[in-house]
């Protein structure tokens, strides 16, 4: 019955992320936000070994400038039973020092726990920084890129897709994971479910209740720029007959030398 | 300044070796070895530019990512290196931040460019889906840094670096390799490939894909995909997997088949020289990346380009 | 004529009952039917328990009239029964020949057992002639019934009657009791003829073929027959309860509690109302085991006859996949006969059946007891949506809707590129002519795919063409709902419908436009439960009217040879089939039509949110549907829905007609005969 602490990061929708025309950096006010969808598989994980090890507790924590509570609801719409969060501007230049500790802090309101589940890497900064930094500010071991996981009385296996094939590692618990999108297919709660959640917590805190001050918010890795990389193309578009089509593409094939004759 | 620099072997951590020295060129390098040290190894560390060789245990390795970073704090700590470069593999990236962590240090990791600025760095880095670029300031000491490996090896003979012995006693939570399953299929080496044919969701069944195979083998080229073949659908292996989280590729020509182009595989196949994609979908991402957009039905196109092909390339 | 007399005489024909058994026979007979009753009541009574209806006398009383004329309609007249021909008839001739044949046996006992005792008859004299003739045929009309049956199921070998041994028994059974009884009848005549006896015509002529026979061996097999022709009688009888002739109760039951249910298959029930629920109230939505159907629904199990009509005419069936409307019937009847309350899709159904239909209502307008197998996968599909156990691309789709209000997940600045162009077109939002008419209602399809618009562009054109006072709500549109609704999720469909439903009343909206059958279907019959009723009008209507009002004029009909595709949602679910049939017909060279036509369209495949997933197949429903078209020899399908639309462009391309048949909305057809 292990208690599962689940971080989620509130962050943009990178598909709907256009570029500015000009100015080429990207244009966030155009697009909303959402949970990043690894750490959406990993509160799937975390509830699915609920409902197979029968009982415990998923707590979600998340920290971020500015925290959508509809979001943090529909996590505990899914099943999760309770929200330690925190909105503080700051954070919105948080790197992943910053960001592993005000997470442990907001752990550390979630009282006792056996697992730390989250996503592999953030839809926006894909770091993979987070649940490693973790792992080393607990101390625990920590296994990362998990396509598939199981547990067994005190210690866990877990199936990592590595470049060069599937790592099988298994570790003691507690532990931390961080998941890919292969290891499952979140649930997508119903509108009424998500209604119905209003009743479970989600508690808010300020950085003092974390035992924390501006200062500790002051990241080692600022941001200078951010802009799009622009790559034209020809963009030429190619209509016809399969017949035409293939023997357009031939000729562009052959024609730019690029097959060994 | 000396830089510790380290990777899963030694053919990695050389040409990490080589790249840091392509943006540091005044700067000394330590790679961290682990086992047995052959003169090969030694010599080809040498070509790669490291002054030198710090050889470690190799039980190092066996216990997972938390003792290798235990480690190398403690190498750096003791060597008084403020600069540890990682390869941006996921064995790199699953122990840089760890390191990190434990050295209270700036980390940055899948840096495209690195450069020395007074007491840190300036880093360059792809994010939001791959589709922007951004450039970090690592400001406190340690850093640890994951840089994309670009370079090779030089031939010519460099020195031959110092070898140092070094016995570390740390102790960090442990993880057992229990088994590895390695893809049936032979070595892959999309970076290098000239031409790649990539698949993607526009296929419909697994069996599908031997006409792309039937295509490949008439070009000569290699077959990558998109996450979901790989990952989802387990069509093909992991090692095939072209984008953000995958190979990035650089050929010179990359013909995309029912692939939609969601922005993280288009990061991987970017440099591409030239880049066709065939979609039924006109409005598909992908199409307005490419340099011909050819909007028609992968499954009759395929069957007849791979004719054609033969034809006038002669039998194949 | 005399009916029922005092007093006998050899010279007056009557019914000689028991005669040849021997004496006492009547008191063993009564003793032996008991177990029968009781095995028959108890049946009874264990099923109307499972039915679970409380208050059952208020039930039957309410509404009396109006169910009384649906049960004379639907199972006097067996009105459905009969639209298909064969089976039709077959079933018609079975059916009132046991109607008569269970009302002469009633006679015999009135006769025998009342009438008798208080000195009176009533199977006597002319009555009686009448009597013995009437049962004769009503006798022949079974017996030809059944030879139909026979047939269909040896020589026919329909594919959609299944060969069970319980249906095989029964056959047996109904063939032994009609021969029994008819030999008996001959060799009754033969041991005591009567002058009377050729108004029994059939028995007559077997007597005559008996003519010398021994008569001790017929009085021996004459019994035999007796009693073997009252067990098996008895015994089928007595198994009612527990088979498939419990539908003899269960139809014509189902059919006159019928009006409980919406009329059209296109409206779906409205288990809550989200503006009225307290936010953190637990709503359970859907049916999932037996237990959570209503007496309703569970009777209209029992109503199943397994014929297998809805199967026949099921778009997802033909295309090959996991679904079968009558399947889904039958193991949910199974499940509920067992006494089994297991979740259904742990054991009974597999999802993929749920998933695959097309919401297209073929199986509701096929079934000729008035079950809608549609309702239980409808209630099915929201009972798996309220847990959210649905796989990727459905989740998507949701996501979609909540997030971007469209089912396509496309942002609203992708519409606004199309509604800039409709706007310098001159077409004016609802802001800037409030005064406007018509409300036209793009909708999503055509607001998103490139096809689909072209529909718009057409119909603006005619709208202009006609100066017709018109306006489009531009970015304050969003998805009816629709989407939600069919997949399950009923919640997203009322946050989005209530929405639209306040956009509407504060433009003071009256009459809505639409070119999609889905947002008619939605508009019209569905947003009337959360308060809100438009005048709907489609877009063929809307063409129809002006052409009629003179304010549209073709020019010059189109040189094509069209064949339409009735949109389910339109045709089958809200009856407009006449209307673009003229407008087509003005416009064209001419109109073929399909077989599957009007009501028994074939379905495109697209509906339900099936469009939005996958399901395991054979093939395509558009593909089937394509074959068809042009099967006609017409050049040209037409169609009244964007979604059509779609999938015959998509199935045009994969199965290589491009060259043979052109694909038009009907608004693209008409702007080209204005020309």
């Amino acid at each position: 019955m292990p208690d599962i602490v689940v971080c989620v990061k509130q962050t943009v929708d990178i598909y709907q992320l256009k570029p500015h025309p000009e100015t080429l950096e990207p244009q966030f006010s155009q697009a909303q936000s959402k949970i990043s969808d690894f750490d959406l598989n990993a509160l799937e994980e975390a509830l699915r070994i609920r409902e197979k090890h029968g009982g415990g507790k998923v707590i979600v924590v998340s920290a971020g400038p500015s925290i959508n509570q509809l979001l943090i609801r529909e996590t505990l719409a899914m099943g999760a039973d309770e929200a330690h969060v925190i909105s503080h501007p700051s954070l919105a230049s948080a790197d992943g020092y910053v960001t592993a500790k005000v997470l442990s802090k907001l752990i550390g309101k979630a009282g006792r726990w056996d697992l730390i589940l989250c996503g592999e890497a953030s839809l926006d900064n894909s770091d993979y920084q987070t649940g490693p930094r973790l792992a080393e500010i607990y101390k625990i071991p920590h296994l990362a890129y998990v396509s598939k996981l199981e547990l067994s009385g005190q210690s866990i296996k877990a199936w990592r897709t590595m470049e060069d094939g599937i790592h099988i590692s298994s570790c003691s618990i507690p532990a931390v994971v961080t998941v890919g999108l292969e290891i499952n297919t979140p649930r997508l709660p119903s509108l009424l479910m998500i209604r119905a959640a209003s009743k479970k917590p989600i508690n808010e805190y300020k950085l003092s209740d974390l035992g924390l001050v501006e200062e500790d918010l002051k990241p080692h890795v600022q941001l200078l720029e951010l802009k799009a990389l622009k790559v034209e193309r020809l963009r030429k578009k190619l209509e016809g007959t399969p017949e035409e089509l293939a023997t357009t593409l031939a000729d562009i094939i052959l024609g730019e030398g690029l097959v060994k004759r | 300044m000396t830089v510790l620099v380290y990777a899963e072997n030694p053919q990695s951590s050389a040409r990490l070796t080589a790249t840091a020295a392509g943006y540091l060129p005044d700067e000394h390098f330590n790679i961290l070895h682990t086992g047995e040290l052959s003169p090969q190894t030694l010599s080809l560390y040498g070509r790669a530019g490291a002054s030198t060789v710090i050889r470690v245990s190799h039980e190092i390795v066996r216990n997972g990512p938390a003792m290798i970073a235990a480690t190398l704090a403690s190498i750096a700590r003791e060597t008084g290196s403020k600069t540890i470069l990682l390869s941006s593999s996921k064995y790199g990236k699953e122990i840089g931040p760890r390191l990190a962590e434990a050295l209270q240090g700036s980390y940055a990791t899948e840096c495209i460019h690195l450069e020395r600025t007074g007491s840190g760095f300036k880093v360059r880095r792809l994010v939001l889906g791959g589709g922007f670029q951004a450039t970090l300031l690592l400001t406190k000491e340690p850093h640890v840094i994951g840089l994309q490996t670009t370079a090779e090896v030089a031939g010519e003979d460099g020195r031959t670096p110092n070898v140092v012995e070094q016995s570390v006693g740390v102790e960090a939570p442990k993880v057992e390799l229990v088994e590895v399953q390695r893809p049936e299929a032979s070595h892959v080496d999309l970076e290098r490939a000239d031409f790649i044919v990539g698949v993607g969701r526009g296929f419909k069944k697994k069996e599908d894909l031997t006409m792309v195979e039937d295509l490949a083998r008439v070009l000569g080229a290699e077959i990558g995909c998109s996450r979901p073949i790989s990952g989802d659908l387990k069509w093909m292996s992991e090692d095939r997997h072209i984008g953000l989280s995958g190979k990035r590729v650089r050929p010179k020509t990359y013909l995309a088949l029912g692939i939609s182009g969601q922005v993280q595989h288009l990061v991987g196949i970017r440099d591409s020289k030239l880049i066709i994609a065939v979609n039924t979908d006109p409005n598909a991402p992908i199409m307005s990346e490419s340099d011909y957009a050819v909007v028609g039905d992968i499954y009759k196109i395929i069957p007849l380009l791979t004719e054609k092909l033969r034809e006038r390339l002669g039998r194949r | 004529m005399i009916l029922i007399s005092m007093g006998s005489g050899l010279d007056t024909p009557f019914r000689e009952t028991y005669t040849i058994m021997p004496a006492g026979t009547d008191l063993i007979m009564y003793i032996v039917l008991l177990p029968f009753a009781a095995l028959f009541i108890y049946g009874v009574y264990r099923r109307m328990r499972f039915y679970g209806l409380r208050d059952f006398r208020g039930e039957l009383f309410r509404d009396a009239p109006a169910r009384l004329g649906l049960a004379l309609r639907y199972a006097l007249l067996q009105r459905k029964v009969l639209s298909e021909k064969r089976a039709g008839i077959m079933h018609a001739a079975i059916y009132s020949g046991a109607i008569a044949l269970f009302i002469g046996t009633t006679l015999v006992f009135v006769d025998y057992d009342i009438l008798r005792l208080m000195g009176a008859s009533i199977l006597r004299g002319d009555f009686y002639l009448f009597y013995e003739f009437s049962l004769d045929l009503m006798g022949l009309a079974f017996t030809a019934g059944l030879c139909i049956l026979v047939y269909r199921r040896l020589v026919a070998r329909e594919a959609r009657l299944r060969p069970k041994l319980e249906y095989i028994l029964t056959i047996f059974g109904l063939i032994f009791i009609a021969g029994s009884g008819y030999v008996m009848e001959g060799l009754r005549l033969s041991i005591q003829p009567r002058e009377w006896g050729g108004w029994s015509f059939v028995g007559n002529a077997l007597a005559s073929l008996m003519h010398g026979g021994d008569v001790e061996t017929m009085v021996t097999v004459y019994r035999g027959l007796w009693w073997s022709h009252a067990v098996v009688a008895f015994t089928m009888v007595a198994l009612i309860p527990y088979s498939n002739l419990l539908h003899i109760f269960t139809t014509v039951a189902n059919i006159y509690f019928s009006n409980i249910r919406p009329v059209s298959p296109g409206k779906m029930s409205t288990p809550f109302r989200l503006d009225q629920l307290e936010p953190t109230d637990e709503i359970r939505i859907g049916a999932r085991r037996v237990s959570e159907l209503n007496w309703r629904q569970r009777l209209g199990l029992d109503a199943c006859t397994d014929c297998g009509r809805c199967e026949a005419a099921c778009p997802a069936y033909a295309a090959g996949t996991p679904l079968s409307p009558r399947m889904v019937v039958q193991k949910l009847r199974m499940e509920m006969w067992d006494g089994g309350d297991r979740d259904f899709f742990e054991g009974v159904l597999d999802e993929e059946e749920v998933w695959a239909c097309t919401t297209c209502g073929a199986c509701v307008e096929a079934c000729p007891v008035l079950i809608s197998p549609l309702e239980y996968i409808l209630e099915a599909r929201r009972s798996l949506t309220l847990e959210g156990r649905l796989e990727k691309k459905k989740s998507s789709m949701l996501m979609n809707l909540a997030r971007f209000q469209n089912p396509y997940g496309l942002p609203q600045s992708e519409r606004s590129g199309f509604i800039e162009e409709l706007r310098s077109m001159g077409v004016p939002t609802i802001s800037e002519k409030p005064e406007a008419e018509y409300l036209y209602w793009i909708g999503c399809a055509s607001s998103y795919d490139s096809r689909s618009r072209e529909i718009v562009r057409s119909m603006v054109r005619i709208l202009m063409k006609a100066g017709v006072s018109f306006a489009i709500l531009g970015d304050e549109e969003s998805c009816t709902g629709d989407p939600a609704r069919r997949i399950g999720e009923e919640g997203r469909f009322q946050e989005m419908a209530l929405a639209n439903i306040d956009t509407f009343k504060r433009h003071n909206i009256r009459k809505i436009l639409v070119h999609c059958p889905h947002c008619y279907n939605t508009f019209k019959n569905e947003y009337d439960d959360l308060g809100y009723r438009p005048s709907v009008i489609h877009h063929s209507q809307l063409i129809g009217q002006l052409l009629r009002e003179g304010r549209l004029r073709i020019k010059k009909p189109i040189a094509a040879r069209v064949t339409l595709h009735d949109s389910c949602y339109l045709g089958r679910m809200n009856n407009i089939l006449e209307e673009p049939r003229q407008v087509l017909s003005e416009s064209t060279q001419g109109l073929v039509e399909m077989k599957r036509v009007g009501r028994r369209s074939f379905c495109c495949g697209a509906g339900g949110s099936t469009y939005w997933y996958e399901v395991p197949r054979r093939e395509r429903e558009s593909v089937i549907r394509l074959r068809e078209a042009v099967d006609t020899g017409a050049d040209t399908l037409a169609v009244e829905c964007p979604y059509c639309l779609q999938m015959f462009n998509d199935a045009v391309r994969v199965s290589g007609y491009e060259e043979r048949l052109r694909l038009r909305d009907i608004a693209e057809i008409v702007a080209e005969a204005l020309e």
